[in-house]
């Protein structure tokens, strides 16, 4: 759960960069600053060379003029944080509101910023603001869906936020694997399933590398069907190698198949990746001590039992 | 014991050097150890907003004019909690110690167990010039915070984006600063061979030595008449730093060597 809600902000990176940069259109033409700057921080941003383009930003909002046009505060507030400054962010973008900008994508970056400073009542309301200012975008509807299922494990709200997202888009592939994966929560395999294969056909048709799906794919079809689940899981780690997660399935697989060794090797890539994931150290402790490794096992089992201490529950 | 007396008044002067020690952990609602699933929440962006422009200012005089900017405004904010902590802090840049008691105390009220908070207080207790019966209270009361922040430390659940090495180095440097809050309690209690322990798990736990630490451990070996421990203690002080406890720790190793 915890590398979903971490898988949020990169997607919000891929979204910002596939959907927004295109945004940036005419940033000269529409604005009342000086058309050569803003040429300039206009050609900066395409090129994405983002730290020479909030440095420029930080100087043109200096001059008092440009310190009132509403779309330099919003690139100022996004590239600040896509800087990871947060606080500085949301000021900008605050700026840009009072000073009468209320465009869907300027309540959605400020939206997902205060996401991530863990602001949920003003992401909610930032993403209402959003759904109102464009009633056929499906990312608001979208990201609530993600609020729901990774902070509140709310199911149900969050299938409902996903479907209102497809019924706008339905080939919006993110929505289509997170309604699965919210099917599964509920207990409705079968659909979750169709899901997931829509998801998988989506993104080969797109060629976007997103792992998640296969992953899901893989889990569902570890008991009845290991041999298939090995094929998705293996996808999936090739896929995305950075996500622990998909390490930890293909765990499951080869553990299911007997075949313990394989099943360490992928557990420790996950640890490796989610150190602080006491659940994939449960599963070393249990197959070192089927292969009668009892040093081993009993190394792994003090790790859980350390970070169950120190992070509770998974 | 004239020279115990003289040398827990140099206590003192090591405060604000002892408090800089503090690490980023002390910043609230964005530092490490808040859960995600528990983050107080703001109910409107204009609360928000002020609660930023506290976080962001720099100079301690606005930053305290501000939260009682804020507690008049938001009086049920959830931020408001915090928002004393930062104020606790200003007050503590301006070795402020009454403000520190007060708007830690507030802090406090409403973020029962907040660590960080009850380090502070722990720590700048030991650090009032008050005498009596009412000084006597606060040293037990700050005997409290800091057996309050140890326990704490062992029962909080940490986010998992934190790692495992940041905290266990985050957690002893927490703990250290409770056992040398105990010392320091103790050392003006007048229990030098507890303000010895203490000083010394302080000195041992801290993952990043601390020259005020050894400054403290030495002075209190001086005190228990443990010479040799003593110039050990100021010596690694004098090393470490900064200027002023090496001044002082050279100072009293000159004292000693004259001693001999």
């Amino acid at each position: 759960m915890g590398e979903h809600l971490q898988d949020s902000r990169s997607l919000l990176a891929l979204w910002l960069l596939l959907f927004w940069l295109p945004g940036c259109d005419g940033l000269a033409q529409t604005s009342t600053a000086a058309p050569e700057t803003m040429k300039r921080l206009e050609q900066l941003i395409r090129k994405e060379q983002w730290e020479q383009a909030l440095r420029f930003a930080e100087q043109l909002v200096l001059v008092e003029t440009n310190s009132q046009e509403p779309m330099l505060q919003y690139w100022l507030g996004f590239l600040r944080w896509r800087q990871q400054d947060r606080i500085k962010a949301v000021q900008a973008l605050r700026s840009a509101e009072r000073l009468g900008l209320s465009a869907a994508f300027l309540h959605k970056t400020l939206g997902m910023i205060y996401f991530d400073l863990r602001q949920f009542t003003l992401f909610t309301e930032q993403m209402e603001k959003a759904m109102r200012a464009d009633a056929g975008d499906p990312e608001p509807h979208f990201h609530l869906g993600r609020y729901f299922e990774s902070v509140q494990h709310n199911f149900g709200r969050a299938l409902e936020c996903f479907e209102r997202a497809l019924r706008l888009q339905p080939e919006h592939v993110q929505s289509i694997y997170y309604k699965g994966f919210c099917l599964e929560m509920l207990g409705k395999q079968e659909q979750a399933l169709q899901n997931y294969h829509l998801a998988v056909q989506l993104l080969k048709k797109e060629g976007v590398r997103f792992s998640w799906p296969y992953q899901a794919i893989a889990r569902i079809l570890l008991s009845a069907d290991p041999e298939q689940a090995l094929q998705w899981a293996t996808e999936a780690a090739e896929l995305e190698p950075d996500i622990a997660a998909n390490h930890l399935v293909l765990a499951k697989v080869h553990e299911r198949s007997g075949k313990l060794t394989e099943a360490i090797d992928a557990l420790h890539k996950a640890v490796q990746r989610n150190p602080t994931d006491g659940s994939a150290y449960y599963m070393l402790f249990r197959l070192y001590k089927k292969l009668g490794r009892s040093e081993a096992a009993e190394a792994q089992l003090r790790m859980f039992e350390k970070l169950k201490a120190i992070y509770g529950e998974q | 014991m004239a020279n115990s007396n003289s040398r827990l008044k140099f206590f003192t002067p090591v405060l604000a050097l002892t408090l800089l020690a503090s690490s980023v952990y002390m910043r609230g609602q964005f530092g490490p150890l808040v859960d995600p699933a528990y983050t107080p929440q703001a109910k409107s962006q204009e609360e928000f907003d002020v609660y930023l422009q506290i976080l962001t200012e720099v100079s301690p005089k606005e930053i305290i004019a501000q939260v009682e900017k804020f507690a008049s405004a938001y009086p049920a904010s959830q931020l408001l909690g915090t928002a004393y902590q930062h104020q606790m802090l200003a007050y503590r840049e301006l070795n402020d110690l009454q403000g520190v008691l007060e708007a830690g105390g507030k802090s406090l009220r409403l973020l029962t167990d907040n660590v960080t908070t009850l380090l502070t207080l722990a720590s700048a207790i030991p650090n009032t010039s008050m005498s009596g019966p009412a000084a006597a209270e606060l040293l037990t009361q700050a005997e409290e915070y800091a057996h309050r922040a140890l326990r704490g430390l062992h029962r909080i659940h940490v986010p998992r984006e934190v790692s495992l090495e940041r905290w266990e180095k985050l957690r002893d440097q927490m703990e250290a600063q409770a056992h040398e809050a105990l010392g320091h309690v103790a050392a003006k209690q007048g229990r030098m061979q507890i303000a010895i322990s203490e000083f010394e798990m302080a000195t041992e736990k801290n993952p990043e030595p601390q020259g005020t630490q050894f400054f403290r451990l030495g002075l209190a070996y001086l005190s228990a008449g443990k010479q040799e421990s003593a110039r050990q203690a100021l010596q690694k002080a004098a090393e470490l730093g900064p200027d002023l406890i090496t001044q002082r720790a050279l100072e009293e190793l000159q004292k000693l060597g004259r001693a001999k």
